[in-house]
């Protein structure tokens, strides 16, 4: 069952009529049976697994709030368990072919291929939110949940079980324990939020992704540089309207329960650095990654030499969260490739902070945060390269083709019809620097713009894309 | 320790390694992550600042832009554990 589906919008009423018809204690089992009907919609397996992790990380993150145990033994079995998990699932194809190869040269004979085993959709997403369950447990930052069924709902809530947003536990499960007001202005929100998102993954994404030729990212020397660079331009503004579009989604629906989800973009292509861009994109994960990878290993090798300017202060920290975050997104060279030159950008701009005094960015004038803007925009656009293309060899093909203007096609112009709402869109929450800046609209203006989405949305339907989410894949 | 040595050395501190401006007239209540002033990262430095100065170790999950975005919430953060 799909987000987008009617299917879905059919299931999320149903529950939310049994939800309002039980009184509050009930209403989180309610919301953890609708959750793992759900899941098991997809399949039994990824349902199954889910159970078994709950119920060891709930098992485990006693272990590590209980006095006198080995507290630090129980947290790193929990992350391992974890990480192996992971790792079996998502990233055999990465390493067992490696390693069986490496076998057999030498002489060990291991008769099998891969594990072939897949990946349950969304377990990159709650697996990191438990690690950082578990990191806090055992920080004391967290108590650990003593009800099964709301840790278990911490674990496969839903609205947030595919793609996330990543919640925290110290945020999400006293949110599961406050009162639920969905009154006018929640519902507002929520069905603002729900509008919002379907436009940008039915509207934006979908119809975008629909003008990228296929094989482009495959076989890029059969286009020329305008196709290549007006192609990129496309997949960039798809892949963030198809992500963005997610989270507004489920932010919404969650809403309808009146359960508050974490924001997870905040218009990231007006970014004016590749700081402000990282607090911008994919926040949640974002964020995760700064307090479980940056801000550790930064404090570890301050307190060894608290200089600016010592290499692996400079180095290391960034270096290692982008990787991480790379790893992340997926098994492959290319996937590192994407992270590593996401922590080359930063460090370079460690490196120009150190001679540069900082300052507000928005007192500098107009042209220079345009021109910053362009700026971090070509950076990351030119990364979405490698995200994209199936290994290196191609990536290292799609930049060299974006040099070679000996072939001036381009792509249709039509493009445009689908870009400069997308863009609008944007620049709309940035400037007013509110997602929802359309509820603060005169009422008239409103209604022409809700008529103006549901008439995108009826056109679009007309066209089945089939495509799914891009992040449902990590 | 009392509260205005605390913000003096903080002030110096921010002055000097994060903003990298010893003569930016920093306000009290100035929001330097969401201002831009700093980024979030550099909260790394000021954890580590806070424990060789005053001896108090801050969480990684706690150096958030919540948290600590002015220099009076800095000051309330180590005052917190100070006292």
């Amino acid at each position: 069952m799909t987000i987008t589906s009617f299917s879905f919008a059919g299931y999320v009423l149903l529950v939310l009529a049994l939800y309002y018809a039980l009184p509050r204690r009930p209403q989180n089992i309610l919301l953890l049976v609708a959750s793992y009907t759900f899941y098991l919609t997809w399949s039994w397996w990824y349902a199954l697994v889910l159970a078994i992790l709950t119920l060891a990380n709930f098992a485990l993150a006693g272990r590590i709030r209980a006095g006198g145990t080995p507290r630090r033994a129980a947290l790193w079995a929990g992350v391992g368990i974890n990480l192996a998990a992971l790792a079996v699932f998502k990233y055999e194809d990465f390493f067992v072919p490696d390693l069986l190869a490496r076998l057999d040269t030498w002489g060990v004979e291991s008769g099998a291929g891969g594990l072939s085993v897949l990946l349950p959709v969304g377990m990159s997403f709650y697996i990191v939110a438990v690690i950082s369950y578990l990191i806090d447990v055992y920080r004391k930052q967290v108590a650990p949940a003593t009800d099964l069924v709301d840790f278990a709902l911490y674990m496969a809530y839903f609205p947030k079980l595919l793609s996330g947003p990543i919640e925290r536990a110290r945020d999400f499960l006293p949110r599961l324990a406050a009162p639920r007001v969905v009154d006018n202005d929640q519902l507002a929100r929520s069905f603002t939020l729900i509008v919002l998102g379907a436009v940008r993954k039915l509207v934006l994404a979908d119809t975008l992704t629909l003008m990228l030729p296929r094989g482009v990212f495959a076989n890029p020397d059969q286009f020329g540089a305008p196709q290549l660079i007006g192609y990129l331009l496309i997949y960039a503004l798809a892949l963030y309207n198809d992500f963005a579009g997610y989270t507004n989604i489920v932010r919404g629906v969650s809403g309808l329960f009146g359960i508050e989800l974490a924001a997870n973009f905040a218009t990231p292509y007006f970014s004016r650095n590749l700081t402000e861009f990282w607090n911008r994109w994919h926040i949640t994960l974002s964020h995760w990654l700064r307090d479980y990878i940056y801000f550790p290993t930064s404090r570890a090798l301050l307190r060894r030499n608290p200089s600016r300017t010592n290499v692996p202060n400079l180095l290391l920290p960034p270096m290692l969260t982008m990787l991480a975050s790379g790893l992340w997104h997926g098994p492959g060279w290319s996937m590192l490739l994407w992270g590593a030159l996401h922590g080359v950008y930063l460090v370079g701009e460690r490196l120009l902070a150190l001679w540069r005094p900082a300052g507000p960015p928005q007192h500098q004038p107009r042209w220079r945060q345009t021109l910053a803007m362009l700026f971090v925009v070509t950076l990351v656009v030119l990364a979405w390269v490698p995200f994209r293309t199936p290994d290196v060899p191609r990536a290292l093909e799609y930049w060299q083709g974006m040099l070679d203007f000996s072939d001036l096609r381009r792509p249709t112009v039509r493009v445009f019809v689908v870009i400069l709402p997308a863009l609008w869109l944007d620049w709309v929450q940035y400037r007013r620097g509110d997602e929802l800046v359309f509820l603060r609209w005169p009422r008239l203006a409103q209604a022409a713009l809700l008529a103006l989405a549901i008439l995108a949305l009826f056109l679009t339907s007309q066209v089945d894309t089939g495509a799914p989410f891009v992040y449902q894949g990590f | 320790m009392d509260r205005t040595e605390v913000k003096d050395k903080i002030r110096t501190f921010v002055l000097n390694e994060l903003i990298r401006n010893p003569g930016y007239g920093l306000g009290d209540d100035e929001p330097m992550i969401t201002g831009g002033l700093i980024d979030s990262f550099s909260l790394a430095y000021f954890g580590v600042y806070v424990e060789e100065t005053f001896d108090i170790y801050i969480p990684d999950t706690d150096l958030t832009v919540a948290n600590l975005d002015t220099l009076n919430q800095m000051v309330d953060r180590v005052m917190q554990d100070a006292s």
